[in-house]
């Protein structure tokens, strides 16, 4: 019984981890993409709320929460008040599987740095990030807004389209690794012979970067809000917090989408200082190490997300077809054919 | 553990037959669809407890990701709602459903009744056998290979009569 005492524990810390993890995240994200959009753009951004602006998303927060809720007339209401939490729900399932850092020997006990080590951590991913459109979707829907259905139908047409190319770049990945999870791919990248995946992998990379910028909604892809043709899409109904949990929900995906690189293709937690294999005489400090390098990671790309929004206009809708079905896809065919006639020759 | 599998059991089947219920009563298609995607998910939770991970997660990733999906992509789409023909009903519909629906559980219950353990027999040797992707995968290529290559045929041949369907329609409206 003191098993699952310790195991129901140990999921609740964890997730409370997490939970706050990516809630001051997306908080210091909009932050951070705000002041970088700025310097590109040669200004300066959000920098006057506290000292270098850090105190812009707390400041943001309470006008969100402070802001009066209104919701339109012919609106469904029971959806409508539920797509943004579904959409905040499922952002913040996908991230549990994600290995933030190697097993850390705590308390008597190896405790990996992941919410769930489970054998098809991939497919899980999938799966709940297939769930994502819902949110938008059924938000667009219940709306009763011209506008918004278009942006909802927009999405989900994006969202199934490019998630097969999703799929099968990560399947080619799996071929490579020989395992689903996320932990046994990591390890995979740092056996011998092997190296990190994004140079044996180079397609299935650029499908995943392309994929995710599509899955998330972001630029070149955020046709889902265009706001010269749909005002919002999606959320131009919705005002306050429920507006910022549809914004939470993105930028969390973005988060996960970077880690997933960061995991799959950079090498994950391992770096300069934390050695490959772990055992039980590595110092505590050192699988630190191991987080910090992938927060590094993660953050490159996540600054690269933002570059790309201040760099790439959007793309037409019969261009993002085209572009999903006719050139994506096969790319992810044949890339994942050539690996797996190498996995099978080598 | 199996003092928490039977509640997770419970409360998942009670959700799947509450959803089952909405599909069949919900005035409209859109929350018929929701209500079917709710059942869908709960089958998800009730594959994981016979330890059929790779299952649920394809139950979820297909039939609630995708499938479902182009559902309500087709409802929002038409605005379903203001048809006409929702109200009408295939001429015995009610008793005809009535009594498929009655030989549909007198065969589940036969089967469970004169091989219990059909259901959950699985369970142990898949888990036993450590991953259950690779015992998925070894099963799909080898017992039953030929029926898993026989899907293919099939779904080119929706895939044709869909294409076929659509242009012919098209010349239609064009003549």
């Amino acid at each position: 019984m003191s098993a699952w005492i310790d195991i129901i524990v140990e999921s609740v810390i964890k997730s409370i981890v997490v939970i706050l993890f990516l809630l001051a995240g997306f908080g210091y994200i909009t932050l951070w993409e705000r002041q970088i959009l700025g310097r590109l753009q040669t200004r300066y951004g959000p920098i006057r709320v506290g000292p270098l602006g850090l105190f812009q998303p707390l400041a943001d927060g309470l006008k969100l929460l402070l802001k009066e809720q209104i919701s339109p007339r012919n609106v469904k209401l029971g959806i409508y008040l539920s797509a943004p939490a579904l959409s905040l729900f499922v952002a913040l399932m996908a991230f549990a599987i994600i290995p933030v850092g190697p097993p850390i020997y705590l308390f008597g006990k190896w405790r990996d740095l992941a919410l769930a080590n489970v054998n098809i951590g991939l497919l899980y991913l999938l799966a709940i990030l297939s769930l994502g459109v819902y949110g938008i979707v059924l938000g667009a829907w219940s709306s009763a807004n011209r506008y918004s259905l278009l942006g909802g139908l927009r999405s989900g047409a994006q969202m199934i389209s490019y998630e097969l190319a999703l799929g099968l770049a990560l399947l080619a990945v799996v071929l490579l690794a020989g395992t689903l999870s996320p932990m046994g791919i990591v390890e995979a990248q740092h056996r011998p012979g092997m190296t990190w995946f994004v140079f044996l992998q180079p397609i299935g990379f650029f499908l995943l970067v392309v994929g995710g910028f599509a899955e998330t909604n972001r630029a070149p892809f955020d046709l889902v809000e265009a706001e010269q043709e749909l005002i919002g899409g999606y959320f131009t109904e919705y005002g306050g917090m429920r507006w910022g949990l549809f914004m939470m929900a993105e930028y969390m995906n973005m988060m996960t989408v970077s880690a997933l690189v960061a995991t799959l293709f950079l090498g994950g937690w391992v770096g300069i200082g934390t050695g490959i294999i772990w055992n039980v005489t590595t110092a505590p400090w050192r699988q630190l190490i191991g987080v910090a390098w992938f927060l590094l990671k993660m953050g490159l790309f996540i600054f690269f997300y933002i570059w790309v929004r201040a760099t790439l206009p959007r793309i037409r809708y019969d261009q993002l077809m085209e572009f999903g079905w006719k050139i994506l896809l096969p790319l992810a065919v044949v890339n994942l054919l050539l690996t797996a006639l190498f996995v099978s020759l080598s | 553990m199996t003092v928490v599998a039977s509640i997770v059991f419970y409360v998942a089947a009670a959700i799947a037959i509450l959803g089952g219920i909405g599909v069949v009563s919900a005035r409209s298609p859109m929350y018929s669809g929701l209500s079917l995607i709710l059942t869908l998910s709960q089958l998800a939770v009730l594959f994981l407890l016979l330890g059929a991970q790779f299952i649920a997660a394809a139950q979820i990733l297909i039939y609630a990701g995708a499938v479902m999906v182009l559902f309500l992509f087709v409802i929002a789409l038409l605005g379903v709602e203001a048809y006409p023909f929702l109200g009408r009903h295939l001429p015995g519909q009610r008793p005809l459903s009535v009594a498929l629906a009655a030989i549909l559980l007198a065969g589940v219950i036969f089967f469970v009744a004169e091989n219990p353990r059909a259901i959950t027999g699985a369970h142990s040797t898949v888990l036993q056998s450590g991953g259950n992707v690779e015992v998925f995968g070894r099963q799909l290529f080898t017992s039953f290979f030929f029926p898993f290559e026989l899907t293919a045929p099939l779904l080119i041949v929706a895939m044709i009569g869909a294409v076929a369907l659509s242009r012919s329609r098209r010349g239609d409206t064009n003549a």
